[in-house]
């Protein structure tokens, strides 16, 4: 029951901030004059930072160029402070007649702007990751001989909320982002972090 | 300009091929999210010389270093310890239930056939005929099925020759865990960093990315919040492939509560935009 308070609860912070600033600031207060911008982004997405073996001498992922797409609205709240609802899409990397894997995010940052040149933001995700296949079997090696083995032919998704940090480097009308994701901050032997290298462009309304 | 190189930036990352299998043609797993791991207590190892407690001793490292790893993934294992002897263990033939020439020789045979267990179960075995040369480390067969969810499986490591004693500690650990990763379902992958490529390689520490979208596929989380959940806390159905999540509509109803003030943000943009317009 307290588990699903807490989820429930934060459903409902980010949903009251966003509804709360119903009129955008005629002068905002800060450092930047706030204006509400619609924003488009591409990145590079790394799963699991340093968890995922890369070669056969036991190297870890550190960085991995999987192309991400995204779109965002940037909305003044309060003097600095923004509200930076976003979704994005980590492209499915070829895998032929195979299965095709699919992460899409739900996110939502609460954005504060210290100086006119760097954003820093806290927010969570909702992760869907899918994956689907087409079926179809293949045979591989199987220690002294080959064996079959199958593609899977069914669709399949997990969900996660992630809890979020980033930090952006305003530079114009673009800007460069570090953008991190925690799986299962509160549980230490599941926390895993991804992380995605944005470069975006804002536009005026 | 921005917008062009953007999209450049988007367009010249290499594609990479995915290559997780499974170890059968309808996607079985282990219906729960909770599988134990056991090791048969009557399992003699004398050829690779390693006893059963030893053997035991593996099982918590395999699945910490690697399973329990997964936060896309609802699987946690269990290591729990002995199972009871089961007398056909260590010589007996291990044979999948819709192998029925395999079963019908295995009867016929005095070492007689492994019976089909619950779980995850390891032992040591001698008989040659389940492994097909000395080279094979280790055979997996889940060996118990109710419907297309797996029930049990058992894990045969190979005792006619002495290559799995030889190993080094981490390297019983990789192939147990290569082992548990058959026994849940999966099956070979062609990428070298993968836990599920078929042969060791000269060091492993952590499961690859197939390893990692292959468990995820077959135990997929209905909805993880930030840990708290064990099995998907705030889920929702999570396929149509017949798996689904432990029910409850917390989740989609966040996402749809945060798609509302999406809609609503932009229905607000467009007001003020042809506000501004017929000004």
């Amino acid at each position: 029951m307290f588990k699903r308070l807490i989820c429930l609860l934060i459903s409902a912070v980010f949903s009251v901030v966003a509804y709360a600033q119903t009129e955008v600031p005629a002068q905002a207060e800060g450092p930047v004059t706030q204006k509400a911008q619609f924003y488009l982004s591409a990145g590079a997405h790394t799963e699991f930072y340093n968890q995922l073996q890369v070669d056969t001498t036991g190297g870890l992922r550190r960085f991995d160029p999987a192309p991400t797409i995204g779109a965002g609205l940037k909305t003044p709240v309060l003097g600095s402070f923004l509200f930076l609802p976003e979704v994005n899409w980590v492209l499915p990397r070829k895998s032929g007649d195979k299965i095709i894997k699919n992460l899409f995010m739900g996110r939502t940052d609460l954005g504060y702007d210290p100086v006119e040149w760097f954003r820093i933001r806290v927010g969570t995700s909702l992760m869907w990751l899918n994956q689907h296949g087409s079926g179809g079997s293949v045979k591989m090696n199987n220690g002294n001989s080959t064996a079959t083995f199958y593609n899977p032919d069914q669709n399949r998704s997990s969900l996660n909320m992630t809890l979020d940090v980033g930090a952006e480097l305003l530079l114009g009308p673009a800007s460069l982002r570090l953008q991190t994701y925690t799986y299962s901050p509160l549980k230490s032997e599941l926390r895993q972090l991804s992380y995605t290298l944005f470069l975006s462009y804002y536009w005026d309304r | 300009m921005t917008m062009k190189c953007i999209l450049l930036f988007a367009l010249m990352f290499s594609a990479v091929a995915q290559a997780w299998t499974l170890n059968n043609n309808f996607g079985a797993a282990f219906a729960k999210g909770r599988v134990k791991v056991f090791v048969d207590e009557g399992t003699v190892c004398p050829t690779n010389g390693v006893t059963y407690q030893e053997l035991a001793g593996l099982v918590k490292p395999a699945i910490d270093t690697y399973w329990n790893k997964v936060p896309t993934s609802s699987l946690r294992l269990d290591a729990a310890g002995f199972s009871p002897a089961l007398s056909t263990i260590n010589r007996g033939r291990l044979c999948s239930p819709t192998d029925d020439p395999c079963i019908a020789a295995a009867e016929a045979d005095p070492d007689g056939l492994i019976p089909a267990v619950t779980e995850i179960v390891i032992a040591c075995n001698s008989n040659s005929v389940n492994f097909g040369g000395g080279n094979v480390l280790a055979v997996t067969i889940p060996n118990k099925f109710s419907g297309k969810k797996i029930k049990g499986s058992v894990i045969l490591i190979n005792d006619t020759s002495g290559t799995f004693g030889d190993l080094s500690r981490s390297d019983k650990i990789g192939v147990i865990a290569h082992e548990i990763g058959h026994a849940l379902g999966l099956g070979h992958s062609d990428e070298s960093a993968a836990l599920m490529f078929y042969r060791t390689v000269a060091q492993r520490s952590r499961l690859g990315q197939d390893d990692v979208d292959g468990i995820s596929f077959l135990y997929p989380i209905g909805g993880d919040l930030y840990g708290l959940s064990e099995e998907g806390l705030v889920s929702c159905a999570t396929t149509d492939g017949g798996r689904s999540g432990p029910g409850g509509p917390y989740l989609p109803a966040a996402a749809a509560l945060g798609l509302l003030v999406v809609l609503a943000e932009l229905r607000r943009l467009l007001r003020r935009s042809k506000r501004r317009a017929a000004l």
